[in-house]
């Protein structure tokens, strides 16, 4: 159940067919750091085929919630599920795909090659012996489908911020995932490899990928995304329809008078 | 003169060869995780093993074995309370290894040439059954990274993608922490317990140098390992040294050539490229 707010928008209690809509589902779900709360009694859903943006100011925990939606931190209080199942018995990993904010702070000198960072994201448990090909022939197809073949040798170190976030995307996909998690994928990218990177996802998502994206940046996602959930003081609000949010938004705005 | 003739020198070569290998291939991983002091703190915890199993009248390698096995576990109990500040867990188990070292070897006086042989190595001091335990062992690590090299390349790149990917990442970290226990036990009988460390992180280093690939940089570490210890051990008998300060130091003039040559090479393709 969501906090009482006129933008809120009511769930109606989950009926089968709702639940194997969902890619993600919060329910009250609570998280501290060190005891003091960033996240507060915050529920919401990702359904399959959405956009979801994450917005919010700096430090409102954006990026907390997605780890949180990934199971990759485990709240005190709430419940997180992953396509249906609990986040801690969470099994079905090859249908994730996750692209952290590692460009930017990645170690340059770690002596890989851009094929086999892309490889390490197919991974497929421990009979792994008979796969080779199917590998090989997804890290190709992942390299080509973010347009980087020519890359494939070079160390991982030797690439441009964008190149790299451009890896790290082909990584995410080599499994082929129902849903990809993005956090600020473009920070420190220059303007021209972000319009590209964008453009990638967005023609993922036509292709009936969910996306749920951590970003900083309002008029990409407003129009990119399909949802909004806006962050602010431990709470997330989901905005089911994007007009709402911006309406609410600029309001919000005009009443504080520039304060924040 | 050959030096393959005398039986205990075909032993050292044999349980060299192993050594190198195995610590050559752990270092790698070692180097590139940041956890370099890992060798250090687990060899000082063998000492302390080697010193009790002379007290208690077990054999030394067995008592090595069994307390860097201990170290490892420790390690990684401490690690979890302290998850910022690893090095925390190393410094302890460091220090606190020496300290029950010493302390052993003083209530059992026995600081003489044995005690001497597992800390600097020995070219004599290697017995068949030394063999015999550090080929199974021996056998057995490496079996055991090539077959989790997939979640090892994966951990070491990306601690939290690995997880995203499924692999069960705190499970197989502490596997790799007793493997590496395992390697830095084995080591202690011809490199000796204050060298170990080196061993593994000279030749990863001079990988990372030269690396054009994570495979590559396997070839290079096991190469250069490979090669110290050959020329160490013959270097050693020929003019009666300490196998492991000799072995350490042909690695150590390995890389300072390497880095050397490197930084030439490198003014020079940008004078004339």
């Amino acid at each position: 159940m969501y906090k009482a707010g006129e933008n809120m928008i009511q769930e109606s209690s989950s009926s089968l067919v709702k639940e194997q809509r969902q890619v993600v589902s919060l329910t009250d779900v609570t998280f501290s750091y060190n005891g003091t709360p960033v996240l507060q009694d915050v529920s919401l859903s990702v359904e399959k085929g959405d956009f979801v943006a994450i917005l919010g100011p700096n430090g409102s925990a954006k990026s907390t919630l997605l780890k949180v939606m990934l199971g990759l931190l485990a709240p005190q209080a709430g419940e997180v599920r992953i396509l249906g199942q609990k986040a801690r018995q969470f099994t079905a990993w090859d249908k994730i795909g996750y692209v952290s904010q590692q460009a930017a702070n990645i170690n340059t000198s770690f002596p890989a090659t851009v094929q086999e960072v892309v490889a390490s994201g197919y991974y497929t448990g421990f009979g792994r012996i008979f796969d080779r090909g199917k590998r090989k022939a997804a890290v190709k197809n992942a390299l080509e489908a973010v347009k980087i073949s020519g890359l494939s040798h070079r160390l991982i170190g030797q690439l441009s911020g964008g190149q790299r976030q451009k890896v790290f995307l082909a990584r995410a996909l080599v499994r082929k995932p129902e849903a990809l998690f993005l956090d600020e994928p473009t920070t420190g990218i220059d303007t021209a490899t972000q319009e590209e990177f964008y453009k990638l996802i967005y023609n993922l998502h036509k292709d009936h990928m969910t996306v749920v994206m951590v970003t900083h940046d309002l008029t990409r996602a407003l129009k990119m995304a399909t949802k909004v959930v806006y962050m602010m003081d431990g709470k997330a609000t989901l905005y089911k329809d994007k007009g709402n949010f911006f309406e609410n938004f600029t309001s919000k705005i005009l009443e504080q008078g520039g304060q924040g | 003169m050959n030096i393959l003739s005398y039986d205990f020198m075909q032993r050292a070569f044999a349980a060299g060869i192993i050594t190198a290998l195995l610590a050559s291939v752990m270092g790698v991983f070692i180097v590139l995780r940041r956890m370099s002091l890992v060798g250090d703190s687990l060899s000082h915890a063998a000492l302390a093993g080697v010193a009790g199993g002379m007290l208690f009248g077990i054999y030394p390698f067995y008592g090595a074995l069994i307390f860097s096995g201990v170290a490892a576990v420790l390690i990684e109990f401490i690690r979890s309370a302290f998850k910022k500040y690893s090095e925390v867990a190393l410094a302890v188990v460091m220090s606190g290894g020496m300290g029950l070292a010493v302390v052993l070897i003083s209530l059992g006086k026995s600081f003489n040439a044995d005690l001497m042989s597992y800390l600097f190595g020995s070219l004599v001091a290697v017995s068949y059954q030394d063999i015999m335990i550090i080929s199974i062992l021996g056998f057995f690590i490496i079996v055991s990274v090539v077959l989790l090299y997939r979640e090892l390349f994966s951990i070491t790149f990306d601690e939290e993608f690995a997880v995203v990917s499924g692999i069960p990442v705190k499970r197989i970290n502490f596997y790799f922490t007793l493997l590496t226990a395992l390697v830095v036990a084995i080591s202690v009988r011809i490199v000796g317990a204050l060298l170990i460390s080196a061993l593994m992180v000279i030749p990863a280093a001079v990988g990372l140098q030269l690396a054009k690939s994570f495979k590559s940089t396997f070839v290079i570490a096991i190469s250069v390992a490979l090669f110290s210890v050959i020329t160490g051990l013959y270097i050693s008998f020929v003019f009666d040294l300490a196998p492991g300060g000799t072995i350490v130091l042909i690695a150590s003039a390995i890389l300072m050539i390497v880095i050397c040559l490197k930084g030439v090479f490198n003014r020079w393709m940008q004078k004339n490229f």
